[in-house]
């Protein structure tokens, strides 16, 4: 096989070498706009009618020019769409993020929070929350309830796998954890009746609705605090990509770091479903496309992820308001119809070239 | 010529899963020499090599760097001193040639260190001593064998270690390649410890060899002296002919293929 | 032999050991007199206050069928929102008397009320019954039939966000009051909304049913937006779901509720009411 590819590699390689500054740059480029575009495009989108113009005349009037837009679009625009569009974003950069580095942690391309159970640990503390308490639980508990969840499924996990944390192991046992919780969540779900369902239904398929100005911050300080850890071992943490044994002998401490990029992970996961509910698949596509994308910068993977991810999720909650008329789709929906398609594409391309 | 202890092995005895794999291993490394490690396959001689870049914890006994035992400070640190080269390379999940060479820094590097215009030059450098370049950019795992451990003596070089431990690092690739690695390794300025299937190779390369069978090191010295047909047929349970390689003034071992 | 196999609905045999599967069927039961022939029901019959001492077998999640086979009824009430299909069909599979009582619309309130009465030989209190409810239904659609229609959101539920749309058949009962749903979404009876689709509804009052005994969450969220006329001019009114949601002839106490409140809502009108379509549209 080599003998074929090798000369193909060569012929592509010097082809490519001409064009990577300008392949950099194009890359580059797209994520600053992406970036800046998106939230100033997407809140354009919504129940009501809100034009770009009156997008640009309420910033130009929060930086404090004058402009002629009504009061209720301004409200619409800064209470409702702009939180929203945060919150989105905060949700699919920390899904990104955290399946980026479980993904590398683990070596394995198809894990994420999900995978990990963390996320069903999570929907299910929320909802044991809601269907003991009532459906007037406070966020503050609700938060709470998703987090020992999210908690206890990491450490269920940690300790079914075992002290070695060997991946197989642990991926098992994180499947195992996942039905466990899932099934747990349908029974309490089975026990409710059904208008309590319906708002336990919630937790599973995600919605951004409750995004505001207040519940932003809890998310938003938790993604930078694990942003920040992660790219300080994203260099131990690119080693262990080539193998646990290789990694300790790179003087990486690869079982201690295993474990505390899981708890990380869970922490985000965990505050991330209590604020939006489970939203799965995200966590998984992202990392994909973007390694993809940054085929020769392996370093910029986590806040590509992050970035792009977040951008991502921006547009997929713009689907979530806009394809129904007059009412909202559950994101967590969306995402599980573009994840089983994007993981049928997946299959095709390997079927094919193996 | 006193050359300092690198590497001092203490009355190493290991357990695995209560069964005792390695007992009683007692030998030291110079500074600067190139020593081999033989032995039949389930010898132990991974599992030592193991105790030596800080894998396994021996049970008792101890195993020395520069006269400080390897225990009492961190991965890291001990990841400055000795590189490890293996035999095997698991999926790299995308990596690049660039991105495994690159991955010798990390026991150098602190948390938010990034990389240098130095680092990457010394890298660039690197990539040409080991005939890389045209491949810089491709996928680690598309690969040859050759290719790949050349990428991994990139990388060893890279993280600039004192010794380099390399298990079975020929048992993949052809004899141009094997031979090829071994001149390269030979001509570096680290002391070396590996282990080889192929006793002719030993014999070539190395400046002492390491006897191991049942975990137990039954010979240390010159490959003169351990290389000898009654430990071969011994240890090995086969036939051979130990005699002067014909180019150089190394043992030659020739097998008796027939009854 | 527990139970006989029936050809149809009707027959010679005297119905006097009855399971109702429903709270509607207890309600109804309860009117033509027949309470005391229930001798078993499902979690939430809850009116009138004696059908709370009537067994439980089951609720939303199932109901226990050996038992319905041991209790050796004559006729078994179902219903098909809010009994499991695999359920019903089991029963009639054993050869079980079983009726699937129609609801989801108004109008079929008085069809079953004359049904029940035939089935258990009380025609005459079926008939009376179902005329007694007609005659009120007409009265009240007659008394409102002229007045102004009343926009009208009615919050299902709080989290999420959750709205009863045209297509349900809870419309009616805020149709015959003069109410005009202000989500009439074709495809879905109880969409799921965000405060954003409510704002451009502009809805002038808030309806707000208790689940089992219940409200869901405060309108402390909707105090915010005071640029719906219903939270501009307080008009949010509280009714028990169980007058709303179950089809039983309460309902029309429900709807008397709702008529009362739509008439408070019309008579508030007089007072500030900001159009949120009008500022929406201007540039």
């Amino acid at each position: 096989m080599t003998t074929r590819v090798l000369p193909m590699l060569i012929m592509n390689r010097s082809a490519e070498m001409k064009n990577r500054p300008f392949k950099d740059l194009l890359i580059l480029c797209s994520a600053i706009l992406l970036l800046v575009l998106s939230p100033l495009l997407s809140v354009c989108f919504g129940a009501a009618d809100i034009s770009f113009n009156d997008v640009f005349a309420i910033i130009y009037r929060l930086l404090g020019g004058e402009a002629d837009v009504s009061a209720i679009k301004e409200r619409i625009v800064l209470e409702l769409r702009f939180p929203r569009i945060i919150l989105a974003f905060l949700a699919g950069a920390g899904l990104s993020l955290s399946g980026a580095v479980l993904q590398t942690v683990t070596r394995n391309p198809l894990a994420d929070p999900y995978l990990f159970g963390i996320s069903s640990g999570a929907s299910f503390g929320a909802v044991l929350v809601i269907a003991s308490v009532g459906a007037s639980s406070s966020v503050v508990s609700i938060t709470g309830g998703a987090f020992i969840g999210g908690a206890l499924s990491v450490l269920l996990v940690v300790s079914l796998a075992g002290m070695g944390v060997q991946i197989e192991r642990m991926l098992l046992a994180g499947v195992a954890v996942q039905f466990m919780f899932s099934s747990a969540t349908s029974l309490v779900l089975y026990l409710s009746d059904p208008q309590a369902a319906a708002s336990l239904l919630f937790w599973i398929l995600g919605s951004f609705t409750r995004a505001s100005w207040d519940n932003l911050l809890l998310p938003a300080v938790i993604i930078a605090f694990c942003l920040v850890i992660f790219l300080a071992f994203s260099r131990p943490l690119r080693a262990i990509l080539s193998g646990d044994e290789s990694a300790k002998a790179l003087g990486v401490e690869v079982y201690r770091l295993r474990i505390g990029m899981l708890l990380l992970s869970s922490l985000l996961t965990a505050t991330l479903v209590a604020s939006c509910g489970g939203i799965g698949f995200v966590g998984l596509m992202v990392p994909h496309i973007v390694r993809r994308i940054l085929l020769n910068h392996s370093q910029y993977v986590l806040i590509g992820s992050a970035i792009f991810g977040g951008v991502f999720m921006i547009w997929v909650d713009v689907l979530a308001r806009m394809l129904l008329e007059n009412s909202e789709l559950p994101v967590g929906v969306i995402t599980a119809a573009m994840g089983s398609m994007f993981f049928l594409l997946v299959l095709k391309r390997r079927t094919g070239s193996a | 010529m006193n050359r300092k202890q690198l590497l001092t092995v203490n009355n190493l005895t290991w357990f695995a899963q209560e069964k005792e794999i390695l007992s009683d291993v007692n030998f030291h490394i110079n500074q600067g020499e190139f020593v081999g490690m033989i032995g039949p396959n389930g010898a132990g001689k991974s599992s030592l090599m193991r105790c030596l870049y800080r894998v396994n914890k021996p049970t008792e006994g101890s195993v020395e760097f520069d006269g400080q035992d390897i225990w009492q400070y961190s991965a890291k640190l001990n990841a400055k001193n000795i590189a490890v080269i293996l035999q095997d390379h698991t999926e790299q999940l995308g990596l690049t040639v660039m991105d495994v060479i690159s991955q010798g820094l990390t026991p150098h590097k602190h948390l938010f260190e990034w990389d240098t215009p130095e680092d990457r030059q010394k890298i660039e450098r690197l990539i040409s001593e080991v005939d890389l370049i045209s491949l810089r950019d491709a996928p680690f795992n598309q690969l040859s064998g050759g290719e790949k451990q050349r990428v991994m003596l990139a990388r060893a070089m890279l993280q600039n270690p004192q010794l380099l431990i390399m298990d079975e690092p020929t048992n993949h690739l052809d004899v141009h390649y094997q031979v090829e690695l071994l001149q390269k390794v030979k001509k570096l300025d680290m002391t070396v410890l590996a282990s080889f299937h192929d006793l002719n190779l030993a014999a070539a390369f190395c400046d002492s060899i390491l006897l191991i069978h049942h975990g137990k090191l039954l010979a240390f010295g010159k490959p003169e002296d351990v290389i000898t047909e009654k430990n071969l047929n011994d240890i090995f349970n086969t036939k051979v002919v130990v005699d002067q390689h014909p180019l150089y003034d190394h043992p030659r071992i020739t097998y008796a293929y027939y009854e | 032999m527990p139970g006989c196999i029936y050809a149809d609905v009707e027959q010679s045999k005297p119905i006097n050991r009855i399971i109702a599967l429903s709270p509607h069927s207890v309600e109804m039961l309860f009117v033509l007199g027949a309470g005391d022939r229930i001798i078993a029901t499902t979690k939430f019959s809850n009116y009138p206050p004696k059908a709370e001492d009537i067994p439980r077998i089951g609720g939303y999640n199932g109901i226990q069928i050996e038992k319905i086979l041991a209790l050796k009824s004559d006729l078994i009430i179902a219903w098909m929102d809010g009994n499991k299909i695999e359920d019903i069909e089991k029963m009639e599979k054993l050869g079980l008397n079983v009726y699937r009582s129609k609801t989801r619309s108004l109008d079929n309130i008085a069809n079953e009320l004359i049904l029940f009465g035939e089935m258990i030989g009380l025609e005459d209190s079926g008939q009376q019954a179902a005329n007694a409810f007609n005659a009120r239904l007409k009265k009240i659609r007659t008394k409102n039939e002229n007045k102004s229609p009343v926009r009208y959101f009615y919050q299902l539920w709080d989290e999420p966000l959750r709205a009863m749309a045209a297509g349900s058949w809870i419309n009616a009962v805020m149709s015959a009051c003069g109410g005009k749903n202000v989500f009439n979404n074709p495809a879905l009876d109880y969409p799921e909304i965000s405060i954003e689709n409510v704002l451009i509804a502009a809805p002038e009052v808030f309806v707000i049913p208790s689940h089992h005994g219940t409200y869901t969450g405060g309108v402390d969220k909707w105090k915010k937006w005071p640029e719906i006329p219903a939270i501009a001019n307080d008009q949010i009114y509280f009714i028990d779901g169980d007058l709303l949601h179950r089809f039983s002839t309460r309902i029309l106490d429900g709807m008397e509720q709702v008529c009362i409140a739509f008439d408070k809502v019309r008579a508030s009108r007089s007072t500030t009411v900001t159009n949120l379509n009008m500022t929406l549209n201007e540039q």
